[in-house]
Order: structure tokens, then C-alpha cells, then sequence
């Protein structure tokens, strides 16, 4: 029974790693678009990408904490997962870990740029946000390998 | 492919017709101005060097600023505006007529010397509370003092003062000879008192006072006691404060003729672009002369133009090589929202192709893979419907509407229906409607979405260097285009598929390219061809033979980046798979929060509802940003290059307003 809890730590260190990544990348975009705001309350919509692009890490995170935790049938009755099982799961849980929590903090540095071009220059929204999408790649990838180690593990 | 041919345009009137001229070009609407002084065959013209033309009228500027500044005055006491707003900038619709007749009936001066005076006794009575407050505060200490405050300070003999002396000094403060002291107040820090001490006596006793830390306040100016003053200062806030409220409601009142500022500033701001325009031209002794760029198709338009004054006249001519015309797209009716990601990047020069209509399939269908849920998909469709029956039809929303139908395919395809709905519910039919629809589920088997991925990949970033490759063959280089361009498509094309055999054959890549005959060796040759092209024509022409193959040697390790631009759309299947996390996530607590006892059912359709509302929203952001960067990072690189600038004809525009013809 005890590869359970290795495997419930796996859950924990995606949901909470990538979490704490978005809850910080959207700290540096919040920031800096409440400062826009105070000057143009107009642009709330404008920005409102900006702000919000940094929050995925943590969904990709939950998703596979999600994963991790059906696999192991925590939602019903829990089933028997050895060590080994459990050392696998917690493997397949820390690139979104790790990536997730890195990237998110960089995309939101990233992104309060795109907010500051975007108070200068208005018509230039969408551009930074491209440059976001270009750090979230590899919180993608991290996700990505995840699921796939993940879903190959037999139990 | 769809960028429309202009043609530059000069006309030629007489002095005494250009207002007139100007004004025939702005209601026509067709042509897009530029400036002659930045024309490549009149720059260099003695006359075009020193013309100096007042390009704006500095009396219709100063009023449209003033205009902008009671206009956001304005906007305090606007309703509060609709979430909608907030996202999407509204304009109020008027007429072209209301645009004169409002300007020429309305007193706008009035109202704008008013609102300013307004707005400036507002910041008097502002700083004259702020001032009276901090008095009030002052004195609250010196509340049971039983002394006009005029009586502070020096008579005949004596001396009086007041200040504040830290409470721990207090005894200090008994020792200086000399002086009485009485307390009036005192706080955890400080006394307030008051000392009075004989007029000879001052020198020393002050000198003394400041070593234990006594400061003086100041009353000076101040009359009566302070008690009463509190009392007096109060009063005057509060008349202070009826009068704001006052002057407040008279500009909400004028605020409700903003409408009509906005329109007389979209009125003045035509004016003055007609000025601007006039700049742009250029007198000579007997002519006034303009230039700048007209659609093919609008040609036909400009006799008429002409034909209403004596002197004009117009020349046309094709965009020369030095020439930088602005740039028209126009695609057909089913494509045209989707103008809008193209101009998001930049839009094309004349040289180039208009991405549009190639982007479109692409974006549409990576929307809709990376939404992949059926049930969001109709969501989708029902929200965008809904947004354009009130904002009219943006074309973002209809982009939104195209990506909310892939959408029902993706999500029928991989038997996602708000996530795992239908499965989890004990309703057979639903489970029988999903099963029948279904191609493969991800959730079981993901390796059919990774490959589907893939394939659009290889798809889009080899139409991208096929038109790379035409591009380059229309503007005379062939043999550029087929060392770079050419040579990617048919060495991805070929390894791919040789791979493709080797793995489903189970024969090494080796013996599928050597070992198979004919097709075998095709396939070598096209792969092998290709690499050979590569290392020794795409170096340029330029430079030594080995510089050139050393160039061709680095341009061959671009492979790395082509199976990292195939890997990027995997990104596809990775957000769909989020997409169906998410939701199911709100289905397994919306099912949790169910055995609640009597509100369990609405608690669970709460959850439910504003869920899926949620996720809708995120993963809608997640697909469009993702879709969106595969076209600008993955398939423009192959092919396009911006570098145009917009075909904006000189029209009569609303910068507050929507103008309707």
C-alpha cells in the first residue's frame, strides 16, 4: 500500500508546484497592469489576456494531479499501488512540476512587459501576447511529457 | 493572393479650387493621401525641399483638446457600464448629417467654458477642505484651551507660547525656572502646553525648552478661541461641501449632453484632417498639387471627381520601384474575419502574398482541436450569436464562431461533450449518441491525437514552403527558391515517409531507400538531392566556393529547427487533452457536492453551470493564443514577411462615433 503516498506526493508537488508558479507569474502581471489601469481605466479588456496567460501552469498541473489521482483510484476506493508504482507516478508528475512552476514565473515577467508595451502603445496587444505563448511552450512540453509517462504506467 | 492593385494618383486644381478639391476627396473616400514630400519623384524637387505648409489648424487643436479633457471629465458620471464594455469599445451610432447639423446647433463653447470652470472650482474646493481639515486637526489637541489664540505670543512683559513637550521630559520641564506651564491636553507622546515666562527671561528659557525637545506650534493668523475656530472651520467644510455637491450636479446634468460633444469633436477632428490633408499637398504659383493611392477599381470614380471643377486635372500611375504603396487585402465574404489575424501580425507589401485565405482552414481547425469538446463548441456558437446580435458582427466573433463548429467536430470525434458528461451520466442514449460519433478516445488511447497533431504540422509547414518557394520564383528567384524552400519540402516529404514505411514494414530505413527497387531509390533521390541542393546552392552566390558550402553546411542543420516547428503542434493535443481535464474535473465535484441533503442537486448544477462557464473561457483563451502563435511562429517564418502599411482612404471618420453613411 505505500506506494500511495508516493504517488499522492506526485499529485501534490504538480498541482501545488505549478500552482505556486502561475499564482506568482500572475502576481508580476496583475501588478502591472493595475498600474495601467489607474492611468486608463479603458484598457481593462485589453490587458485582460495578458494578465490571465501566466494562469495555465496551474491548470496543467491540476490536470495531471487530477490524472495522478483517478489513476490511483483516490475518488473511489483506493487501489493497491506499490513502490515502485508510486516512484513512477511521482516521476511522471514533475515535469509539469518543475516546468510549470519556472515557466509560469518567466511568462508573467514576460508578459508585465507585453502590459507596459501595451499602455504605450494599444494598438500593439496582441504581439506580446505571442511572446507568451512562446514561454508557454515549455510549460506545454512539460504537460505533455507528463501525460505520456503517465498514461503508460500500468497499475 | 487577394491584394488588390493600386495605383498612385496625382491631382492638379487651381489654387482657388483646393478647399474645394480636398473637401470632393474626403466625401469620396478613396483615396489614401501621402505626403509629397515623401514621394520618391517630388522629394528632390527645389520647391517640395522648402515648402512649409501649416499641416493642422492650432485653433481647432486646441478646441479638440479641450473637447478630450471635458469628454473624460465626463466619463466619471457615465452609467455604469456593462461587463461587455469593459472588453469591447462600443461607439454611438450617428448620420453624416448629424454631424453638421448637431455641430452648427449646438453651443458647445458654453458648455465647455462652463464644465472647465466647473472642473477648476471643483480642485479650489478640493484644496481649501484639505486645508480647513488639517487646521481642524491641529487645534483638536488645543480643544479645552480657555484663550483666544490672538492673545498667544508677546505683550508689554510677558510671553506666552505653545507647543508640545515629550511626556517623558515633563519633570524636565518643571525644573527651568522662570515659567508657568499649564497642560492643556496630552496624548501617549507629547503634552500640549502653555508657557508663559517674562519677556527678559526669553533668550534663556527658549534655549532651554529646546534642549528637552519642546516645539512651538504656531497660531499666528488665527483668532478666537479654539474651540470656536473647530466649530467655524466646520461649518465652512460643510458649505464647502454643499456647494461641491452643487457644482457636481450641474456638471452631471451637462455631462448628459456628452453625446453631442463627441459628435462635435468627430466633426472638428474631419476638419482638421482636411488641413492635414492640404499639407500633404503642395502649392505653386497658379496650382495646388496632392498625391497618393487609389484602388484600381475606384478609378473610374475620379472623372466624376473631376468633372465638378474647372482647372482639375489627375494623372495615374503604377507604384515605381522606389514607391511604398499602402496595402488592401480583400478576401471573399467567408474568409474576410479572418483579415483580422493577418493585420494582427502586419499586414503584406505589394510584393508579397496575403496570408488570409491560407491561415484560415489552418486556424479554424487548430481552434477546434485545441478546444476538442463538443458541448463547449455549441456554447461557443450560442455565446458569439449572442455577442453580435449586440455589438454587431466584429469579426472576432465570427472567427469565435467558425472555432466553436470545428469545435463540435473535434469534440464528437474524441467523444468529449463537456468533458466526460454523456459517460457519466446513467442515460444509455447519451452513452449510445457520444459512442456512435466517436473515432478514437484520448483518454483510453492518446497516440492517435499525437499523430493527427503531427500530420497538421507537416501539413501546414510544408504548404508554408511551397509558397515560400512560389514566392520566390514570382520575384525572379528561382534557383534561391529551390536550394532553400524547394529542397525542405521533398526532404521532409520523403524521410517522413520512408520513415513512415520502414516502421510499418519493419525493414530498416536503410533497406526501404537501398532494398526496394524503383520507389526505393526515388525516394533516396529525393531526399539525397535535396541535401546536396542545400549544402551547395543555398550558401548565395556570393563569396568563395568554400564559404559557400560552409554556409550551405549551417542552412543544413536548420533540420533542428524543422523538427522543432513539427514537435510545436503537438501543442494541439496537449490543449485539447487540458480542455477535457478541466472539464471533467467539474463534473467529478459537481457529482461530489450531489448526496448534499435537499440542495445538493442545485449545488451541483451551480457548479456545473459556472464550471464549464469558467473553463469555457480559459481554454477559448488557450486555443486561440496557441492557434494563433502556430501561424505566426510556425507558418509565417516560411513564407511571409510584413511589411506593409494599411490603405487608409481620406474619409470622413468618427474617432468617438460611428459614422453611417
Amino acid at each position: 500500500m505505500s506506494g500511495l503516498y508516493i504517488a499522492m506526493i506526485g499529485a501534490a508537488m504538480a498541482a501545488f508546484m505549478a500552482g505556486i508558479g502561475s499564482a506568482i507569474g500572475i502576481g508580476y502581471t496583475g501588478r502591472a497592469a493595475s498600474g495601467v489601469l489607474s492611468e486608463a481605466p479603458d484598457m481593462f479588456g485589453r490587458l485582460f489576456l495578458l494578465v490571465a496567460l501566466p494562469g495555465t501552469q496551474g491548470f496543467y498541473g491540476f490536470i495531471i494531479a487530477l490524472f495522478i489521482i483517478l489513476k490511483v483510484g483516490l475518488l473511489g476506493t483506493p487501489k493497491a499501488i506499490t513502490i515502485y508504482q508510486g516512484l513512477e507516478l511521482l516521476a511522471a508528475s514533475l515535469p509539469i512540476a518543475f516546468a510549470g512552476l519556472l515557466s509560469a514565473i518567466h511568462q508573467g515577467k514576460v508578459c508585465a512587459a507585453g502590459i507596459d508595451l501595451t499602455a504605450k502603445r494599444p494598438d500593439q496587444a496582441m504581439k506580446p501576447v505571442i511572446y507568451g505563448a512562446m514561454v508557454e511552450t515549455y510549460a506545454v512540453l512539460g504537460f505533455l511529457t507528463s501525460f505520456f509517462l503517465m498514461i503508460n504506467i500500468k497499475i | 493572393m487577394a491584394i488588390v492593385k493600386v495605383k498612385k494618383i496625382t491631382f492638379i486644381v487651381h489654387k482657388s479650387e483646393k478647399d474645394e478639391l480636398v473637401d470632393t476627396l474626403q466625401e469620396a473616400g478613396i483615396v489614401h493621401i501621402s505626403d509629397i514630400k515623401e514621394d520618391p519623384d517630388f522629394k528632390n524637387l527645389p520647391e517640395v525641399k522648402e515648402k512649409k505648409v501649416e499641416s493642422t489648424n492650432p485653433e481647432i487643436e486646441y478646441t479638440l483638446s479641450r473637447i478630450r479633457r471635458v469628454i473624460e471629465f465626463f466619463n466619471q458620471f457615465d452609467t455604469k457600464k456593462g461587463f461587455l464594455e469593459t472588453f469591447f469599445e462600443i461607439k454611438p451610432e450617428i448620420t453624416e448629417d448629424d454631424l453638421k447639423t448637431v455641430s452648427q446647433r449646438y453651443d458647445y463653447k458654453r458648455t465647455l467654458s462652463r464644465v472647465e470652470e466647473i472642473e477648476k472650482r471643483l480642485t479650489e474646493i478640493k484644496n481649501l477642505e484639505v486645508n480647513l481639515q488639517s487646521k481642524i486637526d491641529s487645534l483638536r489637541k488645543w480643544y479645552d484651551l480657555d484663550l483666544p489664540l490672538e492673545e498667544i505670543g508677546e505683550s508689554e512683559k510677558v510671553e506666552i507660547i505653545a507647543g508640545t513637550v515629550p511626556i517623558n521630559n515633563e519633570e524636565e520641564l518643571k525644573k527651568i525656572e522662570g515659567i508657568e506651564t499649564s497642560v492643556v491636553s496630552l496624548d501617549s507622546r507629547f503634552t500640549y502646553t502653555l508657557i508663559v515666562f517674562l519677556k527678559e527671561d526669553a533668550a534663556r528659557i527658549k534655549n532651554e525648552l529646546l534642549k528637552i525637545g519642546f516645539e512651538q506650534v504656531d497660531f499666528r493668523g488665527m483668532k478666537g478661541r479654539p474651540r470656536e475656530l473647530i466649530e467655524k472651520y466646520k461649518k465652512e467644510i460643510e458649505k464647502l461641501e454643499e456647494e461641491r455637491i452643487k457644482q457636481t450636479e450641474e456638471a452631471r446634468k451637462l455631462a448628459q449632453e456628452k453625446l453631442n460633444l463627441l459628435i462635435v469633436y468627430d466633426y472638428l477632428s474631419n476638419i482638421n484632417s482636411k488641413y492635414r490633408v492640404s499639407g500633404q499637398g503642395i502649392e505653386t504659383k497658379a496650382t495646388f498639387l496632392v498625391l497618393g493611392w487609389i484602388k484600381e477599381k475606384d478609378l473610374k470614380k475620379v472623372d466624376k471627381i473631376v468633372k465638378k471643377f474647372d482647372s482639375a486635372t489627375y494623372i495615374v500611375a503604377d507604384p515605381g520601384p522606389e514607391d511604398n504603396p499602402p496595402t488592401f487585402i480583400d478576401n471573399k465574404k467567408s474568409i474576410k474575419p479572418f483579415e483580422l489575424l493577418t493585420k494582427l501580425y502586419g499586414l503584406p507589401n505589394l510584393r508579397e502574398v496575403d496570408p488570409t485565405p491560407l491561415l484560415t482552414p489552418f486556424f479554424a481547425v487548430f481552434f477546434g482541436l485545441c478546444l476538442t469538446d463538443a458541448g463547449y463548441g455549441i456554447s461557443l456558437i450560442i455565446l458569439s450569436l449572442l455577442l453580435m446580435k449586440k455589438l454587431g458582427k466584429m469579426q472576432f466573433l465570427v472567427v469565435l464562431l467558425y472555432g466553436g463548429i470545428t469545435s463540435i467536430f473535434a469534440g464528437a470525434m474524441t467523444g468529449s461533450w463537456f468533458g466526460d458528461l454523456f459517460t457519466s451520466l446513467p442515460i444509455p442514449f447519451l452513452h449510445q449518441f457520444r459512442n456512435s460519433l466517436l473515432l478514437f478516445d484520448p483518454m483510453v488511447n492518446p497516440m492517435p491525437f499525437f499523430y493527427l497533431s503531427l500530420a497538421f504540422g507537416l501539413l501546414q509547414v510544408e504548404l508554408g514552403l511551397l509558397v515560400g518557394f512560389y514566392k520566390r520564383v514570382k520575384n525572379g528567384e528561382f534557383l534561391d527558391g529551390l536550394a532553400n524552400e524547394l529542397s525542405w519540402f521533398f526532404m521532409l516529404l520523403f524521410v517522413i515517409l520512408a520513415y513512415l514505411i520502414s516502421s510499418k514494414s519493419g525493414k530498416s530505413f536503410g533497406d526501404v531507400l537501398f532494398h526496394s527497387g524503383f520507389i526505393g531509390y526515388l525516394m533516396a533521390f529525393f531526399i539525397f538531392a535535396p541535401i546536396a541542393l542545400i549544402i551547395f546552392l543555398s550558401g548565395g552566390t556570393s563569396g568563395s566556393f568554400i564559404v559557400r558550402v560552409v554556409k550551405g553546411l549551417y542552412n543544413l542543420y536548420g533540420v533542428t529547427g524543422y523538427v522543432g516547428d513539427l514537435l510545436s503542434y503537438v501543442r494541439l493535443m496537449a490543449l485539447g487533452m487540458v480542455t477535457a481535464g478541466i472539464a471533467m474535473s467539474i463534473n467529478i465535484v459537481a457529482k461530489l457536492v450531489l448526496p448534499v441533503p435537499y440542495i445538493g442537486i442545485i449545488l451541483a448544477i451551480l457548479i456545473f453551470i459556472g464550471g464549464h462557464l469558467f473553463s469555457i473561457i480559459i481554454n477559448v483563451m488557450g486555443a486561440f493564443v496557441h492557434s494563433l502563435r502556430l501561424q505566426y511562429v510556425e507558418f509565417f517564418t516560411k513564407f511571409y514577411d510584413n511589411g506593409g502599411y494599411e490603405f487608409k482612404p481620406f474619409s470622413i471618420e468618427g474617432y468617438y462615433t460611428e459614422i453611417k453613411k
